[in-house]
Parts: C-alpha cells; structure tokens; sequence
C-alpha cells in the first residue's frame, strides 16, 4: 500500500500517465471519430454515400470510407504500439527502478 | 470417497476416453484415404469426400493438440489462462481467429450478397472496436485481473454482490453466444456431410468439451491460432481468384456486381438493410462496444506474460483482422457477381442452394473448384468449434473462478477442486448448448446473436470501462447499472421485432428495432453515474479511496503478486 503511495506521488508516474493518457485518448478520438463520421454518413447523408468517386464510376464514397476506417485501425494500432515501445515503457522502466523494483 | 470417485473418473477419462477419441476419429479418416486412393467413379461425390477427409484431418489434428496440452495443463493457471505462457503472436491470432468466425466468412458475406453496401458496418464495427481495446483496456486488464474481466470489475468493489450481478450478465453473452454458434454449426454441417441436425450438434458439443475440459487455454489457443491461419489463406486465395476475373480491378468488380444485383447501384451506398438512424446508430453502437464486452475476448489478455505481450497481441490480432475484413469485402462482392444468377448454385424453385449463408461456400467451389470447397467447409466447420471452445472456456472460470471460488466457497480451496468444479462446468455448459440449440433448431438465431452483443454492450462493457478509469464508482453504482442495462437489453429486444413479430406473432413490435443498445447502454451509464454519487455510505468512501492504487497497478503493474504474474 505504501509502495502505492509512493509512486502516486512521484513525479515520473505523473508524467507518464498523463503522457499516456493524452496520447491513449487521441488514438482513440481519431479512430472513433473516423467511426463516427462514417456511421453518421450512413444514417444522415446516405445519399452522399452512394456518391461515385468520379462520374460513371462504380467506387462510392461509402464504401471507400468503410475501407479507410479499417485501415485507419490497422495502421493507428501500429503507430500506437510503436510509441509505446518507444516511450512509455522506458519511462516505466525508469520509473520502476527508481522505485526499486528490479 | 467421493474425492476418490471423482479422481478415479477423471483419470479414466483421460486414460481410457481420450485414445478412444482418437481411434474413432482416425477409422474413418482411414478409411476415406483408402476410398479416395482409388478412381472416383461416383463423381457426384467428390465434394463430399473432400471435404469429409479434411474434416477429419482438422478433428484428429485438433485432438492431438489437445493430447498434447493436457499433459501441460495442471493447475488452475494453465487451465484458464496457459501459464500466461502464450506469445503474442499466437495470443493476437487467437483473438483475429475468435472474430473471423463462421458469422464473418459465412454470415458478412450472406450479408453483402443480400444488401450490399449495408452489411459493411459489420466488419467497419469490429476494425473501429479493436484500436479502443487496444488503446484504453488491454494492458490495464492484464495488469488488473488474473483469469476473467470479472475481477477487474471487483478489483475495489464489494466481491459478492458485484461478481455475481457481471457473472449474470457475462454468463448471458456466453449462452447467447453459444446458442447462435450451435444452431449454425448444426446447420451447416448438416448441410455439408449430410448429417441429422441433432447428431451435429452433439458432435460440436462433444468435440468442444473435449477441447476445453483437456486441454484447457493453451489447446483452446492452438485451436483458434491453426484455424484462423487457414482461413487466412483460404480467404486470401478466394480473393485473389475473384480479383483475377475482374482484371485486378475494384471498379469493375464494383460495376459488374451492381450490374447483377437486382437492387442494382442501390447495393454500393447505404440504404437497403438498415432503413431508420436510429437502427443505423443502434447497430454501429452494438457492434463496437458489444465487442468491448465479450467475456470470451477479454479473457485472452490474461494468457500472455505481461502488459506489454497484450499489447503486442492486440496489434497482431488487429492487423489480421483489418487484412481479413477487407478480404471480405472483395469476397462479399465477389459473391454477387459469380454466384447470383449462376444456376449451378440454385434449386428449381429459384432459391439459392442452403440459403444465405452458404454464398461464401459456393463463391469458394466457383473459384477453387471441389477441393477448394471441401478445404473451406472444414474451416468453417473448425471455425465453429474453436469460438465455440473458447466460449466455453471463459463460462467455465465465470462459474468456477467468480461464483464458486470467489463468492460461494467458504473457507480455502484446493487446486484440484477448482479444476473438477471447471471440467463440471464445461460439461454443464456443454449440455446446456446442446439442449439449446435442438430447442432453438428453427429459430431465427440472427436475434440471438444480436442479443448477446447488445447485453454485452448495456452490461459488461458500462461497468468495465467506468471501474477502469471513474474513481467515483461503487458497489451500488456498478450493480444498479448492470441490472438496467440487463434488463432494458433483454426487455427490449423481447419487444422488439426480433421475438414479439418474429418468435411470438403479434403484428406489431411494441419496440421498433432489433438493437436496443441505443437506448439501454447509454441508461446503464447514467444509472452507474447516478447510483454512485447518491452514494454516501462508508463503503463507498473506502471503494473510491482504493482507486489510487488500482490506477498505479493498472498503468505499470506494481502489486501484481509472483503468483498473479503467472
């Protein structure tokens, strides 16, 4: 419990979940508002969704922003993965060991 | 003595039963190498013995993987969660594996046939659910709980009421679930190798007990992992096949299928299948934070080693996922355009051959011929079983590791109690699927589904998500929230057109859609929120003071005991 406190109240874990937090909560903000707009898409602006690309064309904007949003997922989980490896973990590591865990 | 009997029972199951599994499995298979060595002069057959043969490969292939973990499960930790032993990358394909289920290659794929554009959101859902776990739950869960998301729930609140209410709700899904799973694999096995209805069910059942109440996580793991690589390469091959016919081109596979569809450029934007925005936004809603609460996908984070390895098997599973879905796309699209109007595939009266769901079969024997065929339908079929295995799975530690050990056991247990109440467990649970789905044989399971992600969504995923990051949360909050949530779910959905029409007859659904996650889930939020701050008593105070160390243990693991890190 006091171990708890201590890091609490240590300015490392402070900055390494506010850091976290932040960058946790635009991923999320990008991927559910990609979401969003598409769902909306569908629900209000139906007929900008069966809208071709270009005229005469059989590509609509529906269902490229249906390919986009799952791409989107892939590629922000990578870029999320890859800034967690690279910072929060060094962060935590140090962190971990200032605390005098391992 | 009892203990001696149930010792001795279990010893000769796995003794006795489990080579008998195997001869069973491998007599057949012997003899259909034999039948297949010679000449096929029956001809009409063909798809049949490939497909038989295949599914008898996977079955004995399945079987020895599961052999082959039983002899490394002993304790409770290796039952639930392998040790904590499996490696990302077997972890994050387990859990592409659990979403490209039957319901993605055979029911996305019926769906885009049937609507077009409409059925998207079904895979879109999924790809928009995935990046939120990753970025706002998995490592937290794996740092939080040890075998089921139940104990993240009742990290810092009061255990008895709180597990039992989230085992409710979480037990719901997985019958649900179960149901919808028994009721397809029945059908379609019934379809593919010709057998009663019944006996497929008690086969899946069988085999899925076996699965789990042997080999535990690490067999119900490999399972999944080999399937869902399979599928991944049988679904990149049908791809590519109906890729080649359009020349590579999406334009013209997008044109060609408008062209043959009967609702013509109606099946390339939105509009078919959906008909309200509150349908629209109750579907997006179900199918995104349905997800975030699937007791038997959040299980899988507590079989890696560490926060960091759920991390990484978030990414894997999402990549595959993404790859898969949009695979998926071209396959659904595909469909139209090869196997619409293609007379090979429908009966005299006009209607295709084994109903909607079966397109994906079809599209498969178009472009791959009957080999291709026979190699899918055992996917399929493999596919069933492993979703169902890890269903299962995660309904065992509900009863065992929720109710039995941590709520209605007095007084301490022993390692062997806890893994005879979860064999018991599995084969409770494994009756209870095989009464269900003969009970619901005609029965339009599409409700089922629906309700088990829409409880999912209003119950489990309300009270994980604020446990996690609102302090302010109590007892009465999370159980207040998670009986509105349970109860407007099931409510609703009992009155709207999916049972009331559908199941019940009556003219008109007293609720209009078939989701009730528009209304329920936001209502669970707001009950949780508002049974917490009307909350003064002096266990409330305690439970919101002991979110400070549930947030350090969350963020960086501190006071995860040695036993609890596996």
């Amino acid at each position: 419990m006091e171990q708890t406190e201590r890091c609490f109240a240590h300015p490392k874990f402070k900055r390494l979940v506010r850091t976290r937090g932040r960058v946790s909560l635009l991923f999320s903000v990008v991927i559910t508002l990609g979401y969003g707009l598409y769902v909306a898409g569908m629900a209000f602006a139906p007929a900008f969704m069966s809208r071709p690309l270009e005229d005469g064309g059989s590509m609509t904007y529906g269902i490229l922003s249906a390919i986009v949003v799952i791409v989107t997922g892939m590629i922000s989980s990578g870029l999320y993965i890859w800034w967690m490896d690279r910072h929060f973990d060094v962060l935590k590591q140090e962190l971990l060991k200032e605390l005098g865990y391992e | 003595m009892s203990n001696f009997i149930s010792r001795t029972v279990e010893k000769t199951i796995s003794r006795i039963l489990l080579p008998v599994y195997f001869l069973l499995s491998f007599f057949p298979l012997t003899v259909v190498a034999a039948d297949s060595s010679g000449p096929q002069v029956v001809g009409k057959q063909p798809l049949d013995m490939a497909a038989i043969s295949m599914f008898f490969i996977f079955v004995a292939a399945t079987l020895g993987i599961t052999w082959w973990a039983a002899r490394k499960t002993k304790t409770r930790d290796d039952f639930y969660a392998a040790g904590g032993g499996i490696k990302p990358w077997q972890n994050g394909t387990a859990i592409a594996g659990d979403f490209m289920s039957a319901a993605t290659f055979l029911g996305i794929t019926g769906a885009i046939y049937g609507f077009g554009f409409d059925a998207l959101i079904l895979a879109v859902g999924v790809m928009a659910a995935w990046p939120v776990i990753l970025f706002m739950m998995a490592e937290k869960l794996r740092n939080l709980g040890s075998y089921t998301f139940i104990d993240v729930v009742s990290y810092r609140l009061e255990k008895k009421p709180v597990r039992i209410i989230a085992a409710i709700g979480s037990l719901s899904v997985i019958i649900f679930y179960l149901i919808a799973q028994m009721v397809g694999a029945g059908k379609l096995v019934e379809l593919l190798f010709g057998l009663n209805y019944d006996y497929a069910v008690i086969l899946v059942s069988f085999l899925m007990i076996c699965y789990v109440s042997f080999g535990g996580m690490l067999a119900t793991t490999w399972v999944q992992l080999i399937k869902a690589i399979l599928l991944l390469i049988g679904g990149t091959f049908i791809a590519f096949m109906v890729m080649k016919n359009v020349h590579f081109s999406l334009e013209e596979l997008f044109a060609s299928a408008a062209r043959i569809h009967p609702a013509g450029n109606a099946i390339l934007g939105p509009g078919l299948w959906l008909k309200s925005p509150t349908a629209i936004i109750s579907i997006a809603l179900t199918m995104m934070f349905g997800i975030m609460g699937l007791p038997h996908i959040l299980m899988r984070f507590f079989t890696v080693k560490d926060a960091k390895d759920a991390r990484q098997s978030v990414f894997v599973a999402t990549s595959l996922m993404g790859y898969f879905y949009l695979l998926i796309i071209i396959i659904g699209y595909g469909a139209i355009v090869f196997v619409m109007g293609n007379a090979d595939y429908y009966d005299a009266a006009g209607k295709i051959l084994g109903g909607g769901n079966m397109v994906a079969l079809h599209l498969t024997q178009y472009v791959g011929g009957d080999l291709m065929l026979g190699f899918m339908s055992a996917v399929a079929f493999a596919t069933i079983l492993a979703v169902v295995a890890g269903l299962t799975l995660s309904g065992a530690a509900t009863i065992e590791h929720d109710l039995y050990t941590e709520t209605f056991k007095s007084g301490p247990v022993t390692n062997r109690d806890e893994i005879r109440v979860s064999r018991w467990a599995t084969f409770a649970i494994g009756a209870v699927s095989v009464g269900l789905g003969i009970a619901f044989e005609n029965q339009n399971v599409a409700f089922i589904a629906s309700l088990a992600l829409a409880i999912a969504a209003s119950v489990n995923f309300p009270i994980l998500i604020m446990s996690l990051y609102w302090p302010g949360m109590t007892t009465r909050g999370a159980v207040a929230g998670a009986i509105v949530g349970l109860v407007l779910s099931i409510g609703l959905i009992i009155l709207g057109p999916g049972v009331w029409t559908a199941v019940l007859g009556y003219a008109k659904p007293v609720f209009p859609d078939v989701y009730p996650t528009f209304y329920s889930m936001p209502l669970a939020f707001i009950t949780i929120w508002l049974f917490s701050v009307l909350d003064k008593s002096p266990r409330a105070d305690r439970e919101r003071a002991l979110f400070e160390a549930q947030y350090v243990r969350s963020e960086t693991g501190i006071g995860i005991t040695k036993a609890r890190r596996h």
